[in-house]
């Protein structure tokens, strides 16, 4: 929700401005001089665009302005309080390597425009240089009026003819590369507001002082905006295909710098931040469709009642009222980019089903596994089903249709086609050891902070039942078959349960490759920063006997700890519905 | 959001806004907020007093239905430290969240319903700015109300695709054992904490061999051909009920967990022959263990579950409930007390969880909690054990049990994609 120092023709500019790019700029009265184009104006059109070229960029704002989102108190059964958001200084630089011209600095303008010193790089710090290639003439952002082929709701091919297009979109088209550069904002999230918004000082709630780091880009994201082409809901639609990569942080603590420079706890006042707390994301790589061209989209309607809630929705792929078991047009054949024919089977399925989702899926997976072998998949699957091996083939399509997510770069495998085990003394290359800084996700402390004890345990069951036996396994007693997979655990200490000081297993061949598990071979050593806590064991609080020694819990105590490594693959969103409650009645 | 299509409607309908004007204007905020203590809460322990908590929650209703081929959260890491072996503190294969019909997954493309989906920080050091630290990351909501369907079933004898180190091939034959595993996949691994509502009906058959088995035959052969059944069950072919008092919940809390186990589980069983005499003397009920692969279960309902979150910590960690008081307090005030079908809504089957409005620690690593999920109503019509001794089957007799690795469930995948295919 803008602020209110926005008047309201700046919404409709907000809007026109995704359409006419540099135009926002000129007054209201211009806006007279315009007309509505219709379809058959729009296909006379051709090639028309704006290039946004930006070279040697950097967008800085005054760490003090903001945009806020002004909350009021929800209705309804809620234990929710009014939240009130703010978002400041949004700046787009380069990535502060501390080279001349590039070093970093920080949120509190002690300077002026530019704050003071920031000692390290990267995500140490919120603010850069200017960004050598931001967005070159030869790679520019583009915004154009176009006519992409594509297929309508109900399958129909549409803009098959360039020359004689069928529908035409709207769209904002990001550079297909481009460096990483560093987006930042400080910020407050603000809970219980009693006070008004337009004297932040008083009547305030509890609240957070924060700060956000990206440094990536978004090379390749696009844009659009269309007519949805779902008889009955033709309205205005959004589709977003969110490409997105690099590191982020967010982080909370303030810099000590001593008596009268150890940071503010007041409303808008900017600080430095501690360069090294915080959650970190190294090596992210992520790519987010929200709908497809003409056949799914993000559309905006009211709630019926008209009491002023809104609903945003990408609709289901077919109308409900016709049986799902139908069978697909184009448009779903597309969405679903199967790499074999949906018929292909297993005939003792009870339920009738076909498994044409689960091969493309398993397909995809491998080809974006490293050192993967996608031949033998795709020759067990021949040979299995009876399909020939050129017809084994992931469309281009399911790239656009299916997202990812990827925190890091080592997951392990398992399956037909998964790269070998890994073998020999130590632990992969790319797995992450506990305290590891450069990929995957990890927590740091603060500068002045203690370390912190990582601990995690293992129980597998507890019986609930009056007088029946509550057991933890591994470990405890007559666990009998109650053991992991992988490693014997007598030769664990502690029972088993809790974290080991160190550890190693190296994988065999044949029979005994999984041996330690689908990682393969390990070898992990937390060295001194193993010990042990005198603490409750948490099983205590499902009414459960602690098996921890004498000594006490053992954790890992540690600056840092790294949580290894995530992903997510073959995301589709079917369907998606978000509808507000906060309005009350207009 | 205004709709600027036709610049005549522009210019007649809208007029400019003075300051005054727009100071009267106040439109519904789109997000939530609240702050909460980890002292202020009744159960306060030292997993949550450290710490503040910030939630900025959407003001709605969410729906969603979708599909992930593949989910591995915290694969390597610290968590390595705690089991060696495993891969990721979390690792799913073929991952559908979608809506529900009863406690089995609804129609294919149906959504999972949640009510005011949020986001939680912990913030260790609140009070000291420059001590201030961001620990952990919870994303939940108030209700969750759906189905997670997740992995792929086999029917035939081959290759389990997933899978080429354990149970790496399906026998559609075994009742128990890695010929059964092998006919599964999906959870390979979960860390969490699930308050399970456990129910299953089993035809268990079996040849109880009294004089021996001797090269493979069995000698004395007393056929078992009986109903059993554990928990709270909606089918009438067992004798197991249906109320609150009938149901089996288990506490399944952990990390990097693999296997699902039950132990000292009463089977009631009702059957013909010697259990016929065994039902009229009373004495049929019988004890099993049972350990299953986690790939065996295919799915969980959530049935307007509260507290239903995915985290991801430092250290461990009690985050406040949604609804900042206990589980019996809000079984309590809802009036579901001695009725919701939950170990807490009782007296005789709640731990000290049900009397905290913090939840169960989360471990370091990632964490998903389902403090409500419903496992009930597995059904296997043709569990047949074989030929078994004397002293094979003696452990029936008592608790812990006879020991029942790897058992088929019968668990069919839900499918969630239009036109024929299981998953897409």
């Amino acid at each position: 929700m803008q602020t209110m120092r926005q008047c309201m023709r700046e919404v409709c500019y907000s809007a026109r401005a995704g359409l006419l790019g540099l135009l926002a700029l000129l007054p209201l009265c211009s806006l007279a001089a315009m007309e509505r184009m219709d379809d058959a104006a729009m296909s006379d059109v051709s090639g028309a665009g704006i290039a946004l070229g930006f070279e040697d960029f950097r967008w800085l704002t005054k760490p003090t302005s903001y945009f806020e989102q002004m909350g009021t108190d929800p209705v309804g059964d809620t234990t929710f309080q009014r939240a009130d958001m703010r978002w400041y200084g949004l700046s787009i630089t380069a990535v502060p390597d501390g080279s001349s011209g590039n070093e970093g600095f920080h949120w509190d303008a002690s300077t002026g425009s530019f704050g003071s010193a920031c000692t390290g790089t990267g995500l140490a710090c919120p603010l850069g240089g200017v960004i050598p290639d931001f967005s070159p003439y030869d790679n520019p952002y583009v915004l154009r009026a176009f006519s992409p082929t594509g297929y309508s709701y109900d399958g129909t091919v549409l803009n098959s003819d360039p020359d004689n297009p069928d529908k035409t979109v709207y769209e904002y088209v990001a550079p297909t590369q481009q460096p990483y550069y560093n987006f930042a904002f400080w910020g407050e999230i603000e809970a219980g507001r009693t006070g008004a918004n337009e004297n932040l000082g008083t009547g305030s709630g509890d609240f957070l002082k924060t700060q956000t780091l990206i440094q990536g880009n978004a090379a390749g994201s696009i844009f659009r905006m269309f007519q949805h082409t779902q008889p009955g809901n033709e309205t205005f639609a959004i589709m977003y295909h969110s490409h997105l990569r690099g590191d982020f942080r967010f982080s909370a603590a303030q810099h000590n710098g001593g008596a009268g420079n150890n940071g503010s706890d007041v409303i808008g006042v900017p600080v430095i931040f501690d360069e090294q707390e915080g959650l970190h994301f190294k090596n992210v790589d992520a790519f987010i469709p929200l709908g497809q061209l003409f056949y799914q989209a993000l559309t905006l309607d009211a709630v019926p009642q008209q009491d002023g809630n809104f609903i945003l929705e990408i609709p289901y792929l077919r109308d409900p009222s016709i049986p799902t078991s139908n069978p697909l047009n184009a448009a779903m054949e597309h969405f679903y980019s199967f790499a074999v024919p949906e018929t292909t089977a297993d005939s003792n399925d009870p339920n009738g089903h076909t498994l044409a989702g689960f091969i493309t899926a398993r397909l995809a997976l491998l080809e974006s596994t490293p050192g993967a072998n996608i031949g033998a998949y795709k020759n067990y699957v021949s040979s299995t089903y009876g399909i020939p091996l050129a017809d084994i083939e992931l469309p281009e399509s399911y790239n656009v249709t299916h997202g990812y997510s990827r925190w890091g770069d080592w997951y392990p495998c398992r399956g037909i086609g998964c790269p070998s085990v890994h073998t020999g003394n130590a632990s992969h290359p790319d797995r992450n050891i506990f305290n590891s800084t450069s990929d995957g996700v990890f927590f740091r402390k603060c500068t002045g902070c203690n370390d912190f004890d990582a601990f995690a345990y293992m129980i597998t069951a507890v019986d609930v039942r009056p007088g029946n036996n509550q057991y933890t396994c591994p470990g405890g007693s007559s666990c009998g078959s109650y053991t992991p997979r992988g490693i014997s655990a007598s030769s664990r200490t502690d029972n088993g349960r809790y974290y080991a000081q160190s550890d190693s297993c190296s994988a065999g061949t044949g029979s005994n490759a999984y041996r330690c598990g689908y990682g393969g071979s390990y070898s992990i050593n937390a060295g001194s920063r193993y010990t042990h806590a005198s603490r409750q064991d948490p099983s205590e609080l499902f009414d459960v006997s602690s098996q921890a020694p004498a000594a006490g819990l053992p954790v890992i105590r540690t600056d840092v700890v790294n949580l290894g490594d995530a992903r997510i693959e073959g995301m589709q969103i079917n369907y998606m519905k978000f509808t507000s409650y906060g309005a009350g009645a207009p | 959001m205004i709709s600027c299509t036709n610049v005549d409607a522009f210019r007649h309908t809208m007029t400019e806004m003075d300051d005054d004007s727009l100071r009267d204007v106040s439109g519904q905020g789109l997000f939530v907020a609240d702050m909460v203590r980890g002292d202020e809460l009744t159960g306060a322990n030292e997993y949550s007093t450290p710490f503040n908590f910030y939630r900025i929650g959407m003001d709605g209703e969410m729906q969603l239905n979708l599909n992930m081929s593949k989910l591995q959260l915290g694969c390597g890491g610290i968590n390595d430290h705690l089991s060696g072996h495993a891969g990721c503190d979390i690792d799913i294969d073929y991952v559908t969240m979608m809506g529900r019909d009863g406690y089995e997954a609804g129609d294919s493309q149906s959504p999972v319903i949640l009510d005011r989906p949020y986001m939680e920080f912990a913030i260790k050091n609140d009070d000291t700015r420059t001590m201030r630290e961001v620990v952990g990351i919870k994303i939940g909501a108030a209700t969750v109300n759906g189905f997670m369907a997740t992995g792929r079933r086999y029917y035939q004898g081959v290759t389990n695709e997933e899978n080429n180190g354990f149970a790496s091939s399906c026998n559609p034959s075994a009742a128990t054992g890695s010929g059964v595993v092998g006919c599964h996949s999906g959870l390979n691994t979960v860390s969490g904490f699930l308050g399970t509502d456990l129910s299953l009906t089993m035809r268990v058959k079996a040849n109880i061999c009294a004089l021996g088995i001797v090269f493979g035959a069995c000698l004395g052969a007393i056929g078992l051909d009986a109903w059993g059944c554990t928990g709270r069950t909606a089918t009438n072919v067992d004798l197991c009920g249906t109320n609150q008092s009938d149901s089996v919940f288990v506490d399944l809390a952990g990390t990097r967990m693999q296997t699902l186990g039950l132990r000292a589980a009463e089977l009631t069983l009702n059957g013909s022959g010697v259990v016929a005499a065994l039902q009229a003397l009373g004495l049929n009920d019988v004890y099993a263990q049972l350990n299953t692969d986690a790939r065996s279960v295919h799915g969980l309902a959530f049935v307007d579950t509260s507290d239903f979150f995915l985290s991801f910590q430092r250290e461990a960690v009690a985050y406040p409930r949604y609804s900042k008081i206990t589980p019996t307090e809000e079984f309590t005030q809802n009036g579901q007390m001695g009725v919701a079908l939950d170990a807490c809504a009782t007296t005789n089957m709640d731990t000290s969880r049900c009397h905290s409005a913090y939840a169960v620690p989360a471990n370091t690593g990632w964490w998903l909690n389902a403090p409500s999920a419903k496992l009930v109503d597995v059904f296997n019509d043709d569990f047949d054990l074989g030929n078994q001794t004397v002293i094979d089957v003696l452990p029936l007799l008592a608790a812990p049990g006879f020991l029942i690795e790897h058992p088929e469930f019968q668990m069919q995948r839900a499918q969630n994609c239009y036109g024929s295919s299981t998953f897409c």
